[in-house]
């Protein structure tokens, strides 16, 4: 035991040598056959690209809609699919985003996409703002399942740019939402 | 032989799964484990599970333990959910393979619809975490926990590997192919993706459904394929999964062809100056000056709503 705690204890100091120009010092896994400082998700802790400039994994980049330059739509098989060996054809599984929800803005992707302290407060809670909302279909994994509709949505509010994908709930039975597409 | 190796690897994840959930014990899991994780390199996972009593003392195995724990609970929350699965979609069949062996496991896995990681069976939406919280579906099995991120548990199980020298020449004989290792630590990320996103409003009762899929081909072609028009956008507060700054979101639900949309806007950046009207930067300039937001229209969502509260509020907070 008190061994163990020796060891444990030698090895916080590498990494602090390792990574001295990060400000949040993080003990990321550091391995000699790996390149030293791996990146993560800021949105759900996966494993991350390097070159990716949102510093998110591909579905988080999907899901935000963000355009990224290194997560761009490829022949790219869920880990399932190669997990699952038996079948070979079920290799083709894609994860499919229709390219026609490219939006006419053509957003430089910023490394510094994070909002600043003032910014935020300046936020209102709730704002009516004109926005555009552009069909979009999102395909499922497994090639079952019918395509669904969905609405990307874009919307300034003070000076920044939103943009992310509404997704399909259900008929409005109770009718507590005015219809947009009858104005 | 590569070959056999993959397979070694899909053993290990489900087996590992199913001894944070508890159902499986026994000291001929852990042998095969031991066996397939020399084999492989991956020898963090049996010093992980074995270390955890002996670092007790320390705030992070807190965490674990408690996180143990809430899966513990979960785990009688997903049986009950699972029957509650089959008792509603009996048109899907889902494999009936749960506390089987470790290979058949790894058949019967449940897969996201979005993203194709590992989803947990007991979910309705058949989406992992991560889908589960973009998409905004109030999930009853991904509920917000004491979750550790992957990152982390990989931080852990790196501190013993190093100062082991065994587990080092293990480490030193897999660096020859990348594949297996790869797939391993792909495995491990899967089971442990989220991000934790705090909405002050649930979607109402009415529109959870197991089931929602779209109607036919015919209903699709009357949605409109672009619509411009005003809509009500709450502000929610997007967390990051390490302690660093929040980042605030807009979330928005809209109704097209009588049918709801729900969603999150995320920050893009700076407005170009050629991209939009100014008509919106004079509304919006309007609007910035009133602190709350109140439009002079009557607004559809109730205005005495939590903006910033936590998870898990009032159902009701769509009706006007």
């Amino acid at each position: 035991m008190l061994g163990l705690r020796n060891i444990i204890l030698l090895s916080p100091p590498p990494t602090q040598i390792t990574r001295p120009s990060l400000p949040p010092v993080n003990f990321a896994a550091v391995e000699d056959n790996n390149t030293v400082g791996e990146k993560v998700c800021r949105d759900c802790g996966n494993r991350a690209k390097k070159e990716c400039l949102f510093e998110r994994c591909r579905t988080c980049c999907k899901s935000r809609g963000y355009n990224c330059v290194t997560h761009v739509k490829s022949t790219w098989i869920p880990s399932s699919a190669t997990r699952s060996s038996s079948s070979p054809s079920e290799r083709k599984k894609k994860l499919k985003i229709d390219k026609q929800s490219s939006p006419n803005v053509s957003l430089l992707p910023t490394t510094t996409s994070r909002q600043e302290r003032g910014f935020r407060e300046g936020l209102p809670g709730k704002i009516e703002a004109p926005a555009v909302f552009k069909r979009t279909r999102v395909t499922a994994i497994s090639n079952n399942e019918q395509a669904e509709i969905g609405y990307q949505a874009t919307v300034t509010i003070s000076g920044h740019i939103f943009k992310g994908f509404l997704h399909y709930y259900g008929v409005d039975h109770n009718k507590a939402f005015p219809c947009l597409s009858q104005k | 032989m590569g070959m056999v190796g993959l397979r070694d690897v899909f053993l290990v994840a489900p087996a590992y799964h199913h001894q944070n959930a508890g159902v499986i014990s026994g000291s001929d899991h852990m042998n095969s484990n031991a066996a397939a994780a020399a084999a492989l390199g991956v020898g963090v996972i049996p010093l992980l599970t074995a270390g955890t009593p002996q670092q007790n003392v320390e705030d992070s195995d807190i965490n674990f333990l408690g996180n143990n724990r809430r899966w513990q609970n979960n785990n009688n929350n997903h049986e009950t959910q699972y029957l509650h699965f089959k008792s509603t979609n009996q048109t899907t069949v889902g494999t009936s393979s749960n506390n089987s062996g470790s290979g058949s496991g790894a058949s019967g896995t449940a897969t996201c619809q979005d993203c194709g990681n590992q989803a947990k069976k007991e979910c309705k939406q058949r989406r992992c975490r991560t889908c589960c919280k973009s998409r905004g579906f109030d999930c009853s099995t991904h509920v917000k926990s004491t979750w550790v991120s992957a990152a982390r548990r990989r931080e852990r199980q790196v501190m013993p590997t190093g100062a082991n020298p065994t587990a080092g020449s293990s480490l030193s004989t897999s660096s020859g192919t990348k594949k297996p290792r790869i797939v391993g630590s792909q495995q491990q990320q899967q089971q442990q993706a989220t991000s934790h996103t705090s909405t002050s409003n649930t979607p109402p009762q009415s529109f959870e459904t197991s089931s929602s899929r779209q109607d036919g081909g015919g209903s699709r072609e009357a949605w409109p394929g672009q619509v411009r028009a005003a809509a009500v956008f709450k502000c929610v507060r997007v967390t990051a999964v390490e302690d660093g700054d929040d980042e605030y979101a807009y979330q928005a639900v809209v109704k097209i062809g009588g049918h709801v949309f729900k969603g999150f806007l995320y920050d893009q950046g700076l407005e170009p100056k050629e991209g939009f009207p100014s008509m919106s930067d004079l509304h919006l300039g309007g609007s910035a000056n009133n602190h709350n937001g109140v439009s002079a229209s009557a607004p559809i969502l109730d205005p005495p709503n939590v903006v910033y509260g936590g998870g898990g509020g009032s159902g009701g907070g769509f009706y006007s």
